[in-house]
């Protein structure tokens, strides 16, 4: 007699077998021990196996969980509002820049520049020149010298002292303002605005800022 | 225990009533607790773990498509959930004969007499051992099946599997617990 496979038996005990495999293991069963043997093992095995049912967890813990879920949810949409916060501000914040007129934009560039230079905290001179803004570029990329701004009206420079002396002799020597002198006209130009600047000197400075303000 | 079905209770906590989920955990928290614990045999850890499914399931709650049943999908994000878990620890050996886990699980004090089967607090420690040391494979779907009682097309939604792998597993992960649990005296 052939002995009922054990998955045949497994499938018998979780009644997913037809009916006329379910009649031919029943009748198997009674008359081969070793079958019934085997089912019994099974059926016991299974119920020790749901006997397992009854583990529980302590009674606490959905409140303790649902505490730790609600704590979880409020910090979440605490720090989401707060995202949302930053991003209308710093939206915000693009549009004012944006839309403010093209010369206080102009002005901060200057005053960011002027006061973030290294040794440099404000323009040491204002030289008036003849040039044209393309020789006066020229003149700049000569020296490497670094231009800041310009437009056709001005360059704004910084250089060190030897670049700034060699840029300043060149501008005096140019044609149409030899007669002037470059320091005094800086100064007195500087000065007309009502503000004090230091004596220029090639010692008390790593780096000038200057604008040469075009014709 | 409410009485609302388990997509009421969903669509209230979604609704922002959150207090409903305590209903969900209520309902779900052994089933889920017995899955966790049968893998990692650790009774604090076991808990822990359960606090954390929970709280995934609470924040995933929205994507939850209604097209199985709730305790399906609450099984496998469980499954996915101690699978990573697994992998994150998996140089972390678990003491099988930690006396805490002896003194802490309530494991009820069952006698039953059925058919001559009695089964002593001992027999049931065993028995944990043994399904402990099965391999995922067959420890998850013994567990799904002998001790959840789930059916078989649960079980295939829960662990992404076909009916016929379903079978295949029960029947071999019966096997191979009938012929440990002989080993052991118990059958």
């Amino acid at each position: 007699m052939n002995h009922i496979p054990v998955h045949k038996l497994s499938e018998y005990i979780d009644g997913i077998l037809d009916a006329q495999e379910k009649d031919a293991i029943t009748s198997h069963i009674k008359e081969c021990p070793e079958c019934k043997q085997n089912l019994l093992q099974l059926q016991k095995m299974i119920v020790m196996l749901s006997s397992l049912k009854t583990l529980s967890m302590p009674a606490t813990f959905a409140t303790n969980t649902l505490a730790r879920a609600k704590k979880q949810y409020y910090h979440k949409r605490y720090y989401r509002s707060l995202r949302g916060s930053f991003f209308a501000a710093a939206i915000m914040l693009i549009a004012i820049i944006t839309m403010l007129p093209d010369s206080i934009k102009h002005d901060q560039f200057i005053n960011h520049i002027t006061q973030n230079t290294h040794n440099t905290t404000r323009l040491d001179c204002i030289i008036p020149t003849n040039m044209d803004l393309n020789t006066a570029m020229m003149v700049i990329q000569q020296h490497n010298a670094r231009v800041l701004d310009y437009s056709n009206s001005y360059v704004i420079v910084e250089s060190d002292v030897n670049s700034f002396s060699s840029i300043r002799q060149i501008i005096n020597n140019y044609e149409s303002y030899r007669h002037n002198t470059i320091s005094n006209v800086g100064i007195t130009s500087m000065s007309q605005q009502g503000k004090t600047y230091p004596e220029l000197s090639h010692t008390n400075k790593k780096k000038y800022i200057f604008r040469l303000q075009l014709r | 225990m409410s009485e609302y079905s388990d997509n009421e209770l969903i669509d209230r906590v979604i609704a922002g009533d959150t207090d409903a989920f305590a209903d969900i955990i209520t309902r779900y928290q052994n089933k889920i607790f017995r899955y966790v614990y049968t893998r990692v045999y650790d009774y604090d850890e076991a808990c822990d773990m359960t606090q954390d499914i929970f709280l995934i399931t609470m924040e995933s709650l929205k994507t939850f498509r209604k097209e199985s049943q709730f305790s399906t999908w609450l099984f496998s994000i469980a499954v996915n959930y101690c699978k990573n878990h697994r992998r994150k620890n998996r140089h972390k050996v678990y003491s099988i004969h930690s006396t805490q886990d002896e003194t802490e699980i309530q494991i009820p004090d069952i006698r039953q007499n059925q058919e001559e089967l009695v089964i002593t607090n001992e027999s049931l420690q065993i028995m944990l051992e043994e399904i402990h040391r099965l391999p995922d494979d067959y420890r998850d779907i013994l567990v799904l099946r002998d001790i959840e009682g789930e059916s078989y097309s649960a079980i295939a939604q829960a662990l992404h599997l076909t009916l016929a792998n379903v079978k295949v597993r029960i029947h071999r992960g019966r096997e191979m617990l009938k012929t440990r649990l002989q080993q052991r005296g118990l059958l």
